[in-house]
């Protein structure tokens, strides 16, 4: 990545050096335009039911997005999708995760017909890298299967 | 729209010719600049119930949304809106749209009271023009019930990919 110097105020008659036109044309527009390169967004959608009954948050398959990182940025991911419980008295949790990161909030559903969801989190401060960011249910409670689909999931990357 | 040119390492007694500084310092700074400018946020509102009995998609009135892609662009869609149907046999579905083109994926509503929806989608390297974003709905099945929209924000984030 291409440092950002302040850049030099020339006076009348004064002639740029190789070494301050580098620094202050070359490197600084490089700067300007790797932060624009750097701020990334992916999408993905998810149409096929998916169902758990398991009590431990696992991933809904399929409804995840693959997102690569030049430079340290922070993270929005938002997740649209529909939810349900065959069982009112066993609800649904729903939470986001990048990779194995539990992110944001769970959220709860126990309704037995589908019902639309979204979700919202907040990844601060993530060191440049590939990450996985996927939507992940689960079972509250002894009974009832849990049904996820029409998974809509996008994260936007912004370089700090 | 100003193309981006790898900048030159000027070497000790360079000077800048006119087409260098042309170039590397105005049409790299109106390139950064049109990126900048190219980048935008746009929105609407509507707070009046609106309803359907139609068996098909249409539009939920109030709530399209014209924006101008100056540049190749991702473009995120996301809207949040309250959402019922007066017959939980048939249902609601909602959706968005650019245009006559289905985005993202549709929230089902069954329930007879409203409930709190929201639709997120990626619209991805859309072409530099203009189009309309839009919330639209329809029973989920045919034949009876209406389909009730409200409260409805629709936001669009257009970001510009060259």
């Amino acid at each position: 990545m291409t440092d950002w110097t302040a850049p030099k105020t020339f006076v009348a008659g004064e002639v740029g050096t190789a070494a301050e036109m580098n620094t202050h044309l070359r490197d600084n527009t490089l700067h300007l335009k790797e932060r624009f390169s750097a701020a990334i967004r992916v999408g993905a959608t998810m149409d096929t039911e998916d169902t758990t009954t398991s009590t431990s948050l696992e991933a809904v398959l399929n409804a995840q997005v693959s997102l690569t990182t030049t430079m340290t940025s922070d993270v929005v991911v938002v997740a649209s999708f529909n939810a349900k419980t065959s069982d009112h008295t066993y609800p649904g949790i729903f939470r986001l995760y990048r990779d194995s990161t539990a992110l944001g909030s769970i959220l709860t559903d126990a309704e037995e017909v589908y019902s639309p969801i979204a979700l919202v989190a907040h990844d601060n401060d993530l060191a440049a890298g590939t990450y996985v960011y996927k939507l992940y249910h689960a079972r509250v409670g002894a009974m009832g299967t849990i049904y996820t689909d029409q998974v809509s999931i996008v994260a936007i990357a912004m370089p700090i | 729209m100003t193309d981006w040119t790898a900048p030159k390492t000027f070497a000790s007694g360079d000077v800048g010719t006119a087409a260098e500084m042309n170039t590397y310092l105005r049409d790299n700074e109106l390139h950064l600049k049109e990126r900048f400018a190219g980048s935008t946020f746009w929105s609407v509102t509507m707070d009046t119930e609106r309803t359907t009995t139609s068996d098909t998609v249409v539009d939920v009135t109030g709530t399209t949304l014209a924006v101008t892609v100056a540049r190749a662009s991702d473009v995120i869609v996301v809207a949040s809106f309250n959402a019922k149907t007066n017959d939980y046999l048939f249902g609601s579905y909602y959706y968005l749209y650019r245009d006559s083109t289905y985005i993202g994926l549709r929230a089902v509503e069954w329930r007879e009271t409203y409930q709190c929806a929201g639709l997120v989608a990626f619209d991805d390297n859309v072409a530099a023009g203009t189009y309309t974003y839009r919330l639209k709905y329809s029973r989920a099945e045919a034949g009876g019930g209406t389909v009730y929209a409200d409260q409805v924000v629709l936001s669009v984030l257009v970001i510009p990919t060259v």
